[in-house]
């Protein structure tokens, strides 16, 4: 039996850590069962059901079969509504978007599974402008996935409506060697894995050659993060990035995170009319 | 005689979700197709909803890396049904493309003051 070390398993440097040190533990462990004992945690972001489907991926790997013992409830709750655990829970509220896997090449799968599952009248009741700038947000995160992943991982999709909050998340995860695995192959070794995230973020910057470089539609989601007050969270192996607002936070975690999590967090309450002020004019255009 | 052929974006990807470089490859095959046998493009935007920067550098920024900037204005007639955030977008990826294709170090520089009075309120 191993331990899940944590209370709160949040979207924070600390709740991906202790995602981190079950992988470690998990990987010193030979095949077959392994209970994990939850006993401790009292929250869970539900959306972060989409990292922990990497690690059963990984166990399942190793031939281990998870057992996640003494969770609360209402946690077991949640993670039967968004499919994480079998025999789902019908979703009352249909606030989540449950965990679902999608291939790199399935944007079109990921934009129609979004457009299902937010149009539930449960969901927030966003503008159109904001409803709007989260599609295309997310719709960017994927295709940056699927362009700069180097490894044919599928990626994992778990979101969350939080009414009392107002707030939607919605995480991607894969398996794969990570943004720091990326950088390396391409540019060599020494760089700390969360400074590889922070190059990852900023514009113009690819691993990939004789293409246009990615990173237009990041720099035009990070500027919407930055307006809306939202979150935009990166875990890859050590390394964990975080935008709130203008603001960035970067720190090392002490065991690797088994591939890289993408989270966003919005404020659905924001009524602000985006991309107002810079339309083009056709006839000039090209 | 050179006619003007109209290109649908949802016609040629098969829905509205402009959003897969692969898929953005198609309507570039689709407008490369057309420039080759000497005909005018017009890009409609109609039903298309969703729109990445990825899709739009594969349909039409590597244009810029095939012909010149001349010869994709003498061939390319404005967009139609797009919407004022849609035509935004691709102006952002075609200066971009221009840029990246006469000197790819210097790209990184143009993003940042587009992108940064990107929004309003």
């Amino acid at each position: 039996m191993i331990a899940l070390n944590t209370a709160r398993l949040e979207t924070t440097d600390t709740g991906f850590g202790a995602i981190a040190d079950l992988e470690e533990s998990l990987s010193n462990l030979g095949a077959g069962l392994v209970d994990i004992e939850c006993s401790r945690l009292i929250w869970l972001d539900a959306h972060l059901a989409s990292a922990l489907r990497v690690l059963v991926s990984h166990s399942q790997g190793r031939n281990q079969n998870l057992r996640f013992v003494g969770l609360r409830s209402e946690i077991t709750k949640i993670l039967k509504k968004n499919g994480f655990f079998q025999g789902k829970l019908t979703d009352t509220y249909s606030t989540t978007m449950p965990s679902h896997v999608f291939s790199l090449e399935d944007g079109v799968a990921f934009a129609e599974y979004t457009r299902r599952y937010l149009s539930h009248p449960s969901m927030p009741v966003m503008s159109d402008s904001l409803q709007r700038k989260f599609f295309e947000g997310i719709d960017e995160l994927f295709a940056n996935s699927s362009l700069h992943s180097l490894s044919p991982t599928p990626i994992c999709v778990c979101g969350q409506f939080f009414p009392t909050k107002q707030m939607l998340a919605i995480t991607m995860s894969d398996g794969g060697h990570g943004i720091i695995g990326s950088y390396e192959k391409t540019f060599g070794s020494g760089i700390m894995a969360c400074d590889a995230i922070d190059w990852a973020m900023q514009e113009g910057s690819t691993t990939r050659h004789g293409d246009i470089p990615g990173g237009l539609g990041l720099a035009i989601l990070r500027e919407f993060i930055s307006q809306n007050s939202g979150r935009l969270i990166v875990a890859s192996k050590r390394g964990y990035w975080c935008q709130q607002g203008r603001n960035i936070h970067k720190a090392e975690l002490k065991k690797p995170f088994p591939g890289t999590s993408i989270v966003m967090e919005i404020d659905c309450s924001d009524r602000k009319l985006y991309d107002i002020n810079n339309a083009a004019t056709p006839d000039n255009i090209w | 005689m050179m006619k003007t052929v109209t290109i649908k974006i949802s016609q040629v990807i098969g829905s509205g979700y402009g959003v897969s470089a692969s898929d953005g490859k198609l309507v570039y095959n689709a407008i490369a197709n057309e420039i080759s046998k000497g005909n005018r493009v017009l890009i409609s935007f109609e039903n298309t909803t969703r729109l990445t920067t990825a899709f739009l550098n594969a349909a039409v920024g590597q244009l810029y890396g095939e012909f010149s900037a001349d010869k994709v204005r003498s061939v390319l007639v404005p967009p139609e049904d797009a919407e004022d955030w849609q035509l935004h977008r691709l102006k952002l990826v075609i200066d971009r493309a221009k840029v990246f294709f006469s000197d790819p170090d210097s790209v990184s520089g143009i993003i940042s003051s587009e992108v940064g009075g990107d929004d309003d309120s």
